[in-house]
């Protein structure tokens, strides 16, 4: 069920409620049981493979700190292997396989060997690469030294957890299993700042995100029809629509959880106002950059054996990143660009410096970091367009459309208004970026507006929640005639 | 310990009342913006089924029901004179077959009509797997009957945002914020207008139209209609009403008159098919139509005194 849903309305209140009325030894037991319900409101059967993977992953942990103990680190190696390719062959079936087939496929045919590899007709389990990583992390954590977990309750809600279960933030171990261990009872703070992160959440996803995408869609679905000016609009709202949707896809499961009294993971620190690529990714799916960090980049090398190493290495962990976005060669190329960017960055950084002072260019002013945001901002969202088309044509295509605009005339024709979003959908759009732009303007000089409304007076706190929870039923897109954008997370 | 105590039950009452204040000033503020947000083209149908429950309990001879071609096509004040009896128009836009089994109940809640007329122009079509539509809208009107369940299953089957939006009109028109206008606070009903008129939805606008007699293929009712049929033959007999079917002339002619005349044979009850009559009934196409589907006040005076002349 998706967050914004009415099955998630009624299934929530239920949930929260039972689990604070039922003793603590049962707590566990009611999430574990709502978290699979839960997964299983997506499809039935796709269950037994969050089961596997749990089981895989907990005896794994369990294997490895006896071998420790016991000091065979030979058989320690081995049950992490056995752990990450079982883990990653169930990944790579479901969600990779008709993709490796046919880039073999492609690859022999270069050679003259046609051989026709069979497709798989199989549904991609939502959050798999979530989960999956999620799990993996454990065991990576586990062979690093940190404690097995010995009870499996605890370990299956780990990987379970219902409001970070199909689209993150992935969690460590070492930051969430502690908190299912401890006496959980109804705080009120925890749940009034909870319900704020979840309003600010829907107001993200159902406000911004699914008004953006009728535009986006409309333009993409139609990219030949239209061309120049519609595309760079459409991908500058691109750019929006998949933070505000990824954004607050997050913000709703922090909020949720919060509620619950589990704090988990903020994945994003105002990306778009980050000065440079490699800080938007310092910045953006906190969680993830920090998985490979530690599962890829650090043990392939990291910064350690050179500059040269260390470039090869970021590229190699983004092009496993846009890999892990999706079975696509656009998504491999998306996340191909991204790490170029940084490694041309880097060998560009002395030359920058020397234009820099050759200008006497000050970098303490404002215009100078906002000119840096603006260019990492158009880098970025070049880049999406790679992560937004259905292939890898079409995206050379758009991007050739877009550098030869010469249709400027569609903002005084009326033409860009009949693209899904009519005069009134951009003028509220506009508010609600500046809404956002502000939010995350506050949130980099590390003031927190929730704290800041929750300070002022009970009767302003009172009309400020009923009128947001008004405005986003009465501005969002929901509802029967409303066909529900998932997550655009959800397919990874 | 005792003042920290009493500070923190205080506190908690505190929290449970901002609690409930908010939530009972949501509910407030979601009602009020749905109502904001309900289009405004129904108002006429509200009047009319207002009127109708206005109406002294046993005080009608004749209810007749269907759609927009019959609510603009018969003049009950018209037909009441000529016969002297007591009519009343409870048509409404739109009205498929099972919407009007749902007047049809409505309506022999309070009153035992001797002769129900129904209209068969969507006596073929069932309002079915459907989001919130304005006929759907209108039937808001209707409560407390316990039929309702059953066709409100017809149309929204198990979807829970299709159920929501029927009892929550904002989930079904938030998107019209940017047609709120001056008429959606006033909201003006015509309930005295339509009690005058017993229900008849008076037009005065002619546009002349021309006859199309070619003779459509004839088709044959889907089961689900045929049902729906059945169904309301079926209650009118067991309150001893009479049951006429009628097709409400048109300016072309009506595709289902044979599956009707099939339907009414089999059922015992009559079926007439003005558009055979339009000659009888004197309508000139010059002057008694709207457009090609509706009669004007002219045409529907017409109609309403010939069916008097009929029986």
């Amino acid at each position: 069920m998706l967050f914004n849903s009415v099955e998630f309305i009624i299934f929530f209140p239920i949930v929260v409620g039972i689990y604070f009325l039922v003793p603590n030894k049962i707590k566990k037991y009611w999430l574990l049981l709502s978290s699979y319900y839960f997964y299983m409101c997506w499809n039935l059967k796709y269950i037994l493979l969050i089961l596997a993977s749990t089981l895989i992953t907990y005896f794994s942990g369990i294997l490895i700190e006896k071998s420790v103990k016991s000091g065979r680190t030979g058989w320690k190696k081995a049950i992490v292997a056995i752990s990450l390719i079982s883990n990653l062959l169930i990944l790579a079936v479901f969600k990779y396989f008709n993709f490796f087939g046919s880039v073999l496929q492609a690859g022999l045919s270069l050679f003259k060997f046609q051989i026709t590899f069979p497709r798989l007709d199989l549904l991609l389990p939502v959050g798999i690469s979530f989960y999956t990583f999620q799990a993996l992390s454990y065991t990576l954590d586990v062979y690093r030294g940190q404690a097995a977990e010995k009870n499996p309750v605890d370990y299956a809600l780990f990987v379970s957890f219902f409001p970070q279960l199909v689209a993150g933030p992935i969690e460590r171990s070492s930051n969430l299993l502690p908190q299912f261990k401890k006496e959980s009872k109804f705080d009120y703070d925890c749940f009034r700042e909870g319900f704020f992160l979840m309003l600010w959440g829907y107001f993200l996803k159902i406000v911004i995100a699914d008004r953006i995408a009728l535009f986006v869609n409309t333009v993409y679905d139609g990219y030949e029809t239209y061309t120049g000016f519609y595309l760079i609009v459409a991908t500058l709202l691109f750019a929006v629509q998949i933070y505000c949707d990824f954004c607050g896809y997050s913000t709703i499961a922090l909020g949720a959880a919060l509620i619950l009294g589990i704090r988990l993971t903020d994945n994003f620190h105002s990306p778009y106002l980050s000065a440079t690529v490699a800080d938007f990714w310092r910045r953006w799916h906190v969680t993830l950059g920090s998985w490979f960090k530690d599962n890829l980049y650090v043990p392939l090398g990291g910064n350690r054996k050179g500059s040269f190493r260390k470039m090869m290495n970021v590229m190699t962990v983004f092009l496993v990143s846009g890999l892990w976005h999706g079975a696509s060669l656009s998504y491999v190329i998306w996340g191909g660009i991204n790490g170029l960017y940084q490694v041309i960055g880097e060998l560009l950084s002395p030359i920058r410096q020397k234009i820099r002072n050759e200008l006497k260019i000050n970098v303490k002013k404002n215009i100078f970091r906002m000119a840096k945001i603006f260019v990492t901002f158009l880098l970025v969202d070049f880049s999406w367009i790679f992560f937004r088309s259905d292939n890898t044509g079409m995206a050379v295509r758009i991007i050739k459309s877009v550098f030869m605009a010469d249709n400027f005339q569609i903002f005084f024709d009326g033409s860009i208004l009949q693209c899904g979003l009519d005069g009134w959908d951009f003028l509220l759009l506009s508010v609600c970026i500046l809404i956002l732009v502000f939010s995350d303007y506050c949130k980099q000089k590390n003031i927190v507006v929730r704290k800041m409304i929750i300070s002022r007076n009970y009767w302003f706190r009172c009309l400020f929640i009923t009128c947001a929870v008004c405005a986003i039923l009465l501005f969002g897109k929901w509802g029967p005639s409303f066909d529900n954008a998932d997550f655009i997370y959800f397919q990874f | 310990m005792g003042n920290n105590k009493n500070k923190n039950t205080k506190l908690s009452v505190q929290r449970f009342f901002a609690v409930i204040f908010i939530m009972l000033t949501s509910f407030a503020g979601i009602a009020f913006l749905g109502r904001l947000t309900e289009p405004v083209n129904n108002q006429d149908a509200f009047s009319t089924i207002d009127a109708f429950h206005e109406l002294p309990d046993n005080s009608l001879d004749i209810i007749t029901f269907g759609s927009s071609h019959m609510w603009k096509g018969l003049n009950a004040v018209k037909m009441q004179e000529t016969c002297g009896k007591k009519v009343y128009n409870y048509g409404a836009n739109w009205q498929r077959i099972n919407t009007t089994n749902l007047f049809i109940r409505d309506a022999f809640r309070t009153q035992m009509p001797k002769l129900v007329i129904i209209d068969t122009f969507f006596a073929c079509e069932i309002l079915e797997n459907t989001d919130m539509n304005g006929e759907l809208q209108y039937t808001r009107r209707i409560t407390g009957l316990p039929y309702k369940l059953r066709y409100l299953k017809q149309c929204f089957g198990t979807d829970p945002e299709r159920w929501l939006s029927y009892y929550m009109p904002l989930c079904a028109y938030h998107d019209r914020w940017k047609q709120i206008e001056e008429i959606s606070f006033t909201r003006p009903l015509q309930t005295e207008l339509f009690r005058k008129n017993q229900g008849y939805c008076r037009v005065d606008d002619i546009n002349p139209v021309e006859y199309d007699d070619h003779r459509w293929k004839q088709d044959s009712f889907v089961e689900s209609s045929v049902n729906e049929l059945d169904n309301i033959v079926e209650i009118c007999s067991v309150h001893g009403a009479k049951v006429l079917f009628v097709t409400i002339p048109l300016a072309y002619n009506f595709a289902f008159s044979d599956a009707m005349r099939e339907f009414a044979r089999s059922h015992d009850c009559v079926y007439v098919d003005l558009n055979d009559y339009r000659g009888e009934i004197g309508l000139d196409p010059e002057s008694d139509f709207t457009d090609e589907d509706h009669l004007n006040v002219s045409g529907a005076e017409k109609v309403g005194i010939f069916l008097d002349n009929m029986k």
